[in-house]
């Protein structure tokens, strides 16, 4: 059940990507994606593995749910925040479009914690809710930097 | 997160290869755009990122990288390693002007290659194996990423060229 659930709401991530008008272009999108990727399994590994904070299930179908969100999902839904924030005019819209993506990204979180995947040791919602923070600056921090390497760059490859 | 747990040969050779790996990339002629240069360093971050931490670690737990199973600078030294290596899989494969029928001969040179360098790390200490895991098992992992590292430098050069690709790539 756990991973028939993350493997719908990757597959409905990865669908509205496909179908969103996309801002940025495929060096872009793929660094970003590639960043958050790497952010992801370390933080997980650290909270996981190194300090305890939260215990992961070993059975298999929930050990691959969280593989699923954590290597697919989690930067896919902030690829679409990067694609979405770059087209939104103003700072109000701005604030609230990465208020709500910081929240959707808990909710995924909270998923797993109903779900039996993960459990909360050391850790509550308010400590997701900075790193998802914290992970959406990333993501915005990571296309302004290859935004910039790209500028100008017509060379043939 | 520790230094290591002790400092010996592996941590003296992914030291050494590092230094070597980074002076040939500022060495060598640059041939790809900066932004695929850096693109492709981390998607080989990436790439050994993710197939360490799902199959070293976790669940499955097959080998352990450096002295131990906690997470070391060694580790982390490691990553910024197999960057270069994807960095040049890509730089070759322009330099040679690798087309058609040649990918796959180039894909089973650098999965050669790559087995080679990963018989050196084990014996080197870097790469220890465990859970009934064999170096040949890498071949599959090898060939995985390489064919898709080729594969997606086909699908942006071909983006690349298309018009206004700095701005609209999609």
């Amino acid at each position: 059940m756990e991973f028939v659930v993350y493997f719908f709401l990757v597959w409905l991530f990865v669908a509205i990507f496909a179908v969103i008008h996309k801002r940025l272009n495929i060096v872009e999108n793929t660094f970003v994606y590639l960043v958050i990727l790497i952010i992801s399994i370390n933080y997980s590994w650290f909270v996981i593995d190194e300090f305890n904070l939260i215990s992961l299930s070993e059975k298999k179908a929930p050990y691959l749910a969280y593989l699923l969100n954590r290597s697919v999902g989690i930067p896919i839904l902030s690829l679409i925040f990067v694609n979405v924030y770059t087209r939104t005019p103003t700072l109000i819209q701005k604030a609230m479009l990465f208020v709500s993506s910081v929240i959707i990204l808990v909710g995924i979180a909270s998923l797993s914690t109903a779900l039996k995947i993960i459990t909360f040791l050391q850790w509550n919602y308010w400590f997701d809710f900075i790193y998802y923070f914290l992970l959406m600056i990333c993501a915005i921090g990571a296309y302004k930097i290859i935004h910039r390497v790209m500028r100008g760059v017509v060379e043939e490859i | 997160m520790m230094l290591w747990e002790t400092y010996d040969k592996n941590e003296i050779y992914i030291i050494m290869m590092l230094l070597g790996a980074y002076l040939a990339v500022y060495i060598f002629p640059k041939k790809l755009p900066r932004p695929l240069m850096l693109l492709f360093l981390v998607w080989g971050f990436a790439t050994s990122t993710v197939f360490d931490f799902t199959l070293g670690g976790g669940l499955f737990d097959y080998y352990k990288v450096n002295d131990s199973n906690k997470y070391e600078l060694s580790d982390l030294l490691t990553y910024f390693l197999f960057a270069t290596f994807s960095y040049f899989f890509v730089y070759f494969y322009k330099v040679l002007r690798i087309r058609n029928v040649w990918i796959i001969f180039y894909i089973l040179g650098w999965t050669c290659i790559g087995l080679a360098m990963e018989k050196v790390s084990s014996l080197m200490g870097v790469t220890h194996y465990q859970s009934g895991y064999h170096i040949y098992y890498s071949i599959v992992v090898f060939l995985i990423v390489q064919t898709t590292t080729a594969l997606y430098y086909e699908l942006i050069k071909k983006k690349w060229t298309e018009p206004n690709h700095a701005s609209h790539m999609d």
